[in-house]
């Protein structure tokens, strides 16, 4: 009893943590992402060595709490209240593999080609 | 009976009315765009992609969405280098026009030169549609210069020389002729005639 109580609390969780993954995004809501990250990040002027991490770093230093959510609530197709159930670490970590799935670089340079 | 199964995302080459939509597909994306209306441009990018292409799903990642509209956007340019389309001036938006025009524009421009209906217009190729129209452009000024030359207006009166002078109908830039390549300075002898007289001294300053 203990034991199958135990199994299903580890599958309840790795279950609940596979929902909570960042989806590829298809075009509406990747035009929608962009348009937050536009102003953020300049692809023009972007050293192609720049280190992950610092790009990264880049990014969240700019968003304000509001434009974070509503970049992770795009990437992962939850809304507001589901996200807050999950630890930062899960939330930062859906928002980094959401921006590496969805090819962010390239996003903004074909959203910039648009508003030219 | 067999029924011929479509490749998903097979592209093709479209006909004039296809073209056509497109074309007003890419000005109206390009005006949203500016808008900031970004839900108005991917729903656009769709309508181009399901003229192209048949069996599109709208769920696919949006890269392959961009694949696809960019593959449809040149395998629909014109294969040649039509010098009408080469023309910089840049037309100001005029009052007649409305997002959907450019059909009724090529339909009106064939119907009114050739006497076509509407399906010879809709079926023509893209470079048949762009080469008829240079060429009915360049008919219309050809007439335009002659009738000019035959008007009082083509011959201004200057009043310092009393003179009348024959003023030619402006053509557009894409008409102009082509500037000739600068020619390279040709070396020329002098004749032995024309050179100083006297002896010449070289002033050598290393010595």
């Amino acid at each position: 009893m203990k034991i199958s109580h135990f199994l299903h609390r580890i599958k309840s969780r790795i279950i609940k943590k596979k929902d909570f993954e960042a989806q590829v995004l298809t075009l509406p809501e990747a035009l929608r992402l962009a348009s937050i990250l536009n102003s953020k990040i300049d692809v023009e002027t972007l050293d192609p060595r720049i280190d992950a991490v610092d790009f990264i770093g880049d990014i969240l230093d700019k968003l304000s709490p509001e434009e974070y959510i509503d970049c992770v609530m795009l990437l992962t197709r939850e809304n507001e209240e589901n996200i807050k159930k999950h630890i930062s670490i899960e939330i930062l970590t859906a928002l980094i593999e959401g921006l590496r799935k969805n090819q962010v670089v390239t996003l903004l340079g074909f959203y910039k080609s648009l508003d030219k | 009976m067999k029924t011929l199964k479509k490749q998903p995302n097979e592209i093709r080459r479209l006909t004039l009315r296809g073209w056509a939509a497109i074309d007003d597909l890419n000005k109206g994306i390009e005006s949203a765009a500016k808008r900031g209306e970004w839900i108005l441009v991917s729903d656009l990018i769709y309508q181009t992609i399901d003229i192209g292409c048949e069996n599109f799903d709208r769920n696919s990642f949006w890269m392959d969405a961009i694949e696809i509209y960019n593959r449809i956007l040149q395998l629909n340019q014109p294969t040649k280098k039509f010098p009408i389309l080469t023309s910089k001036s840049k037309s100001k938006p005029m009052p007649w026009e409305y997002e959907g025009r450019s059909w009724y524009f090529w339909l009106n421009l064939f119907a009114e030169n050739y006497g076509w209906n509407e399906d010879q217009v809709a079926s023509l190729e893209i470079d048949s549609a762009i080469g008829l129209y240079q060429e009915i452009e360049i008919s219309a000024q050809l007439r335009d210069e002659w009738e000019w030359g035959l008007s009082e207006i083509a011959y201004e009166y200057n009043k310092s020389t009393k003179k009348s002078h024959f003023k030619p109908l402006p053509r557009p830039d894409w008409m102009k002729p082509i500037a000739s390549k600068a020619e390279p300075v040709k070396k020329t002898k002098f004749p032995i005639a024309m050179m100083p007289a006297g002896v010449i001294e070289i002033l050598d300053e290393d010595k």
